[in-house]
């Protein structure tokens, strides 16, 4: 809690608390870099769940794309936590958001290894096994599920 | 007809149920999500990035972005009447749509003078400049329209 009380207090909290245009452009990023995460995992899970029937490998390009939108939500949204540190590290609403973001991150690695790695044995030419479907599945809604808590923060405690 | 938004039905089912609102922006960010994957994904193959996926694939993905669109168009409207006199002076949502209805042009411009080549065009095409212009056009079109969307909490800046 010390260190919660330090960081709010820090010129970064201070920063992201006080100036005029940090906020809502630090917001902004944050949402833009959800976007493109999501997205790409959208898109990679929509051809895996049977929307397109093309070679997989391709799109495996994009994950860089994603891993770097993934990196700067992770500094925009330290940013945006250190402005009100103390509430969000107790706020219920905050801590489902961060799970689910943990659980996405994890699910996205395993889809990873599974649909772009041969982890599976799919060739990621035809239709995807069972498995690999419902690991895009169970991905998406971790990512769905975090951005709706993500913006209940707003209103939940 | 600020008025008449005011006391529409809409905004009555908005200012009824206070979670409406709060409800809608998620499903609004759903929506971004559904049309920023399927902007990035052609823009940047378009503008040469994963060679190795052929345009007329990524093309198919293309109809998602209406999805999203479709669904940000609806949420969009439920804030504008929940709160009509607060969004119609609002800047930062005026430039906003201007931003939109650039892009739509755009992606006009795309469909018009381009479409018709993709199947056409081979699997590891790299794509005239006029192309990389539309793609690169669209593509900070759309990131600044997630950015002004977000500024019309804070405009004009606190």
């Amino acid at each position: 809690m010390q260190l919660l009380f330090w960081l709010e207090n820090s010129s970064l909290g201070d920063w992201i608390r006080t100036s005029s245009w940090a906020y809502p452009w630090v917001n902004a990023f944050h949402s833009v870099g959800m976007g493109i995460l999501v997205g790409i995992v959208l898109m990679i899970a929509l051809r895996i769940l049977g929307f397109g029937r093309f070679p997989i490998a391709p799109l495996g390009k994009f994950l860089l794309i994603a891993r770097f939108a993934f990196g700067l939500n992770l500094i925009t949204g330290f940013v945006l936590f250190a402005g009100d540190a103390q509430h969000f590290f107790t706020s219920p609403t905050f801590i489902v958001k961060m799970v689910f973001v943990v659980a996405g991150g994890i699910t996205a690695i395993k889809l990873t290894g599974m649909a772009f790695r041969g982890g599976s044995g799919w060739s990621g030419t035809d239709e995807a096994p069972q498995p690999v479907r419902v690991m895009a599945a169970v991905s998406l809604a971790c990512w769905f599920t975090a951005i709706f808590a993500g913006r209940m923060t707003a209103y939940l405690p | 007809m600020l008025a008449w938004i005011d006391s529409s039905w809409l905004a009555e089912f908005m200012r009824a149920y206070q979670w409406a609102f709060p409800i809608s922006e998620a499903i609004h960010f759903v929506g971004l999500v559904i049309l920023m994957g399927s902007v990035v994904v052609m823009d940047l193959r378009l503008l040469g990035f994963a060679r190795g996926l052929p345009v007329r694939v990524v093309h198919t993905l293309l109809p998602w972005a209406w999805v999203g669109f479709t669904i940000n168009l609806i949420t969009g409207t439920m804030f504008f009447a929940t709160l009509p006199t607060f969004y119609y002076p609002n800047m930062s949502l005026r430039i906003k749509l201007v931003l939109l209805l650039l892009a739509g042009l755009n992606a006009l411009w795309f469909q018009l003078t381009v479409s018709k080549d993709i199947d056409n065009w081979p699997d590891d095409v790299d794509v005239p400049g006029q192309v990389k212009l539309i793609a690169g056009t669209s593509l900070a079109l759309w990131i600044s329209i997630i950015c002004f969307g977000r500024f019309i909490m804070y405009w004009p800046p606190i």
